[in-house]
């Protein structure tokens, strides 16, 4: 009994000692709190013995009735309650959070700032929080440079928050980066938000060359949200794009848009989107041809074609093979005659000075396959035909083939073999169509496409005498013989083991000038872009390059192997060159 | 006027665990004919591949986060379906991807597609390895669009079902909508959820539309205002959301003995990246 009686003597003496649990009264009040009885939850807050309690139990009572304070607008109240948590608990982020949404409501961002930098360097989960509120602060007490860099954490951490983005976006200080930051995310799917933060930009007093870059943004995100002309008066842009008329920066610019949209198809109208030449520009022309095409006008949807083209200097492959569709679906084949033998030299001088076969390929095919089905065979020197225009995507699939270095190859599709060989045969090249058949078909076995294989030899499978030539009669029987067996194939993939990314720079500074996140974070991205797998991963680490400072990225200066950019340190530019060479 | 609403929210703390969310079952399937033809047993190897990354576009942030998107389960009762198509174009056909969507109570037609390869287009049909990242390509594209997913959300997930029932709280007029906050992932200032459901006495139908939604994790949901009404004589919105003498008459026309069949569904979505915030404070410790 003794003992008994001393043992509970001990417990109540511990008990004593430890401060007063009050967790579930606050999470009582709590509960009252997230129903909306304020007042209920604040006269039990106030009711809880604060005495006995811990330091960090005392903080936690103290925001949880700043809370209250806070929802029944007290804001006096719920700053002072604020104040006593953090000085309770000096490392209490949530509390200092919520005192520095108080004081930014109530005018003071500079203190909410400094409250926020802690927060943000504090070890807590809510780190990007306070990093995102942190920047709002700092931009309202008007340290814009601090503001960039904390939106641009937030916007890396969070690659698909839009808000983060824009604000990112928003607060850069060169209207060039902003255009390329603008356009990266129009082009990621986001052109509505684009288009809005780019007009209210454009108000700002930015230089000649600042705002056409991002009225250039505005006529790309129109291309992109696929603006009908005949809605586009009730778009929010029409509206905004007048209001700004005013400035004689970009009146002539909105004035052309606004003709544009409103049907005017007269190329000697748009020379102000001509110095220089803008290809967004250019996609809101397709586009209105696209909406135009879609509406079955197509008088209208020509027209916008053609002007397309014309802007391009002959040069656009997407407008030429639009323009040739419409013509092919009238059965206009002397205006399709004429459209290749206008357009064909310009845009092949660019397709293969840029050496985009992969574009030229596509070109050929299109109208090769149009050709063919117009039963236009021709001949392989003439570009008004089927045989001229197949046989050239065959060429431009070899040439691509030839010069890539890792990476897929563009594939003969079986379809366009088919359509070349119905060519030859249909103009008396029999032998042509034969070689043709049987070349592919072997071409096609070694990479174990059997389908595409017999589906060419189909044909002489059918009629075997067509196989005049001994030589062809002897693959033909090789490659049918290897197509009746199981196929096996022996693929070696060289990939490379390593590879140097080589930076270099030129121009007013160095690269070693910049700060030393900045430079790891650029050769980060940079070493993604190169070795990025799919698209979408290169995309995102070119957007992080546009994000790091980093100008002038453009497909034309860019590439796996190499590239040139620019970067501006402290006011001057950096020209750089990027070289990967493969170990 | 207290005791009952102390009685209504007794109710509310008193709700059991929350259900899982609704499972939606989506898959990519290849019907055009030439593709068929051309890939042969490597088809189902690339409607797999595809299956997967649409699992992927769905689940993301920017997507749908707060349904869960499975593959595979024959159970789940609502489905989405992305076909390769084709149908008569110019002097050939062109190739789509058509989003199907089936729920419990049937299939609307198919207003979502895409032409995926024009009638020219050089196709290598029978070449997986040429398919498979084109198709990738074009779905991630769709997806990363904003307009797209607007689209996908007024075709298909506003149509699911998040929760069949909802609560009335009549001190605060507020309505608690049984998903939890951290299931729902919705930001206040954007989302926006739709109640239907009809009058038990006369089958009328009612509807009323949600906003901003609030953490009330007590209860394992959300609390949110109203912001439309349109139930027989009461219909208002959406500005002001709730004027006082509306806000009376709410509780004698909405309530469990007089509406049957609630429906709560999402038609406005936006992820919600700080989590526990209102205007970037945040609700709790």
């Amino acid at each position: 009994m003794r003992t008994i009686v001393a043992l509970a003597v001990l417990i109540a003496a511990a008990a004593a000692a430890q401060p007063l649990a009050i967790g579930p009264s606050i999470r009582d009040a709590r509960k009252s709190l997230d129903a909306g009885r304020t007042a209920e939850a604040l006269a039990a807050l106030e009711a809880i013995d604060k005495s006995q309690a811990s330091n960090r139990d005392q903080a936690r009572l103290w925001f949880y009735t700043a809370r209250a304070h806070e929802d029944l607008g007290d804001e006096q109240s719920a700053a002072a309650d604020y104040t006593r948590a953090i000085d309770l608990e000096p490392t209490y982020g949530a509390a200092m959070n919520n005192l520095a949404q108080l004081l930014v409501r109530r005018g003071d961002a500079a203190r909410a700032a400094t409250l926020l930098k802690t927060a943000a360097a504090l070890d807590d989960p809510r780190h990007l929080l306070y990093v995102d509120n942190y920047a709002a602060a700092a931009e309202k007490a008007g340290d814009i440079a601090a503001a960039r860099t904390a939106y641009a954490e937030v916007a890396i951490a969070q690659p698909d928050n839009v808000a983060a983005q824009l604000n990112a976006i928003r607060t850069l200080d060169d209207p060039l980066r902003m255009a390329a930051a603008l356009a990266k995310l129009s082009n990621r799917g986001e052109p509505a938000a684009v288009e809005s933060l780019a007009l209210d930009l454009l108000a700002k007093p930015f230089d000649a060359r600042g705002k056409r870059a991002l009225l250039g943004v505005v006529a790309g995100a129109l291309a992109r949200q696929h603006v009908a002309p005949q809605r586009f008066d009730a778009h929010p842009a029409a509206t905004r794009l007048a209001a700004l008329r005013a400035d004689p920066l970009l009146a002539g610019g909105i004035d052309e848009i606004l003709l544009l949209m409103h049907g005017e198809v007269d190329a000697a109208r748009y020379s102000w989107w001509r110095s220089p030449h803008d290809d967004r520009f250019g996609a809101l022309i397709k586009d209105l041809g696209a909406s135009w095409t879609g509406a079955g006008e197509k008088a209208k949807a020509e027209a916008c074609y053609k002007l397309a083209l014309d802007y391009a200097g002959g040069r656009d492959a997407d407008a030429f093979v639009e323009l040739a569709d419409l013509y092919f679906a009238q059965k206009r084949l002397a205006d399709l005659d004429a459209l290749a033998q206008t357009y064909e030299r310009p845009m092949f001088a660019e397709t293969i000075a840029a050496r985009d076969y992969g574009a030229e390929y596509r070109f050929h095919v299109a109208l090769g396959t149009m050709y063919a089905y117009l039963e236009r065979w021709g001949d392989e020197g003439n570009p008004t035909s089927a045989i001229f225009q197949l046989r050239q995507a065959q060429r431009a699939a070899a040439d691509y083939n030839r010069e890539l270095k890792w990476g897929q190859k563009i594939s003969v599709d079986p379809k366009t073999i088919e359509l070349l060989a119905a060519g030859y045969a249909k103009v008396n090249k029999g032998d042509r169509a034969v070689a043709l058949r049987i070349d592919s078909a072997v071409a096609y076995a070694a990479d174990g496409r059997k389908t595409a294989a017999n589906g060419v030899l189909a044909p002489l499978r059918a009629e075997p005498s067509l196989i005049a030539d001994a030589s062809y009669r002897q693959r033909y029987d090789e490659v049918t013989e290897t197509l009746t067996k199981p196929m096996s194939i022996d693929i070696t993939i060289n990939f490379p083991d390593f590879i140097d990314v080589k930076l270099t720079s030129s121009g007013e500074a160095r690269l070693s000038d910049l700060p030393r996140p900045t430079l790891q974070g650029i050769q980060n991205a940079l070493s993604t872009f190169v070795t990025g797998d799919s698209e979408d991963e290169r995309d995102r680490a070119e957007y992080k390059l546009l994000q790091l400072g980093v100008l002038n990225l453009t497909a034309a200066t860019m590439s796996r192997s190499s590239g040139d950019f620019e970067v501006v340190v402290g006011g001057k530019t950096v020209k750089c060159h990027y070289a990967v060479t493969v170990q | 006027m207290t005791r009952l609403a102390s009685a209504v929210l007794v109710m509310l703390i008193a709700i059991p665990a929350m259900a899982e969310p609704p499972k939606v079952d989506v898959r990519f399937v290849i019907e055009a004919r030439e593709f068929v033809d051309g890939l042969g047993k490597s088809r189902s190897t690339v409607e797999r591949a595809l299956s997967v990354l649409l699992l992927d576009e769905c689940r993301t942030q920017k997507s749908f986060p707060f349904i869960q998107w499975v593959n595979n389960d024959a159970a789940a009762p609502n489905r989405l379906v992305a076909a390769l198509v084709q149908r008569k174009a110019g002097a050939g056909v062109e190739t789509l991807i058509e989003y199907r969507a089936t729920f419990k109570i049937g299939s609307p037609p198919p207003t979502l597609q895409e032409v995926v390869y024009r009638w020219f287009d050089a196709k290598n049909a029978d070449v997986a390895d040429a398919v498979r990242p084109w198709l990738e390509k074009k779905i991630r594209k769709q997806f990363a669009d904003a307009a797209f997913r607007a689209e996908l959300l007024r075709y298909f997930v506003s149509q699911i079902t998040l929760a069949d029932r909802v609560d009335l709280d009549n001190v605060t007029r507020r309505v608690f909508v049984p998903v939890p906050a951290s299931q729902l992932l919705a930001d206040e200032t954007h989302s926006e959820l739709a109640v239907s459901f009809f009058g038990k006495s006369d089958g009328r139908p009612g509807a009323m539309t949600l906003g901003q939604p609030q953490d009330y994790p007590q209860a394992g949901g959300v609390l949110c205002l109203i912001k439309t009404f349109n139930f027989g004589p009461v219909n208002f919105g959406p500005v002001p959301p709730l004027t006082a003498d509306r806000s009376e008459i709410l509780p004698q026309v909405f309530g469990p003995t007089k509406v049957r069949d609630v429906r709560v569904t999402m038609t406005n979505y936006l992820y919600k990246w700080h989590a526990d915030t209102s205007g970037g404070s945040l609700r709790h410790d």
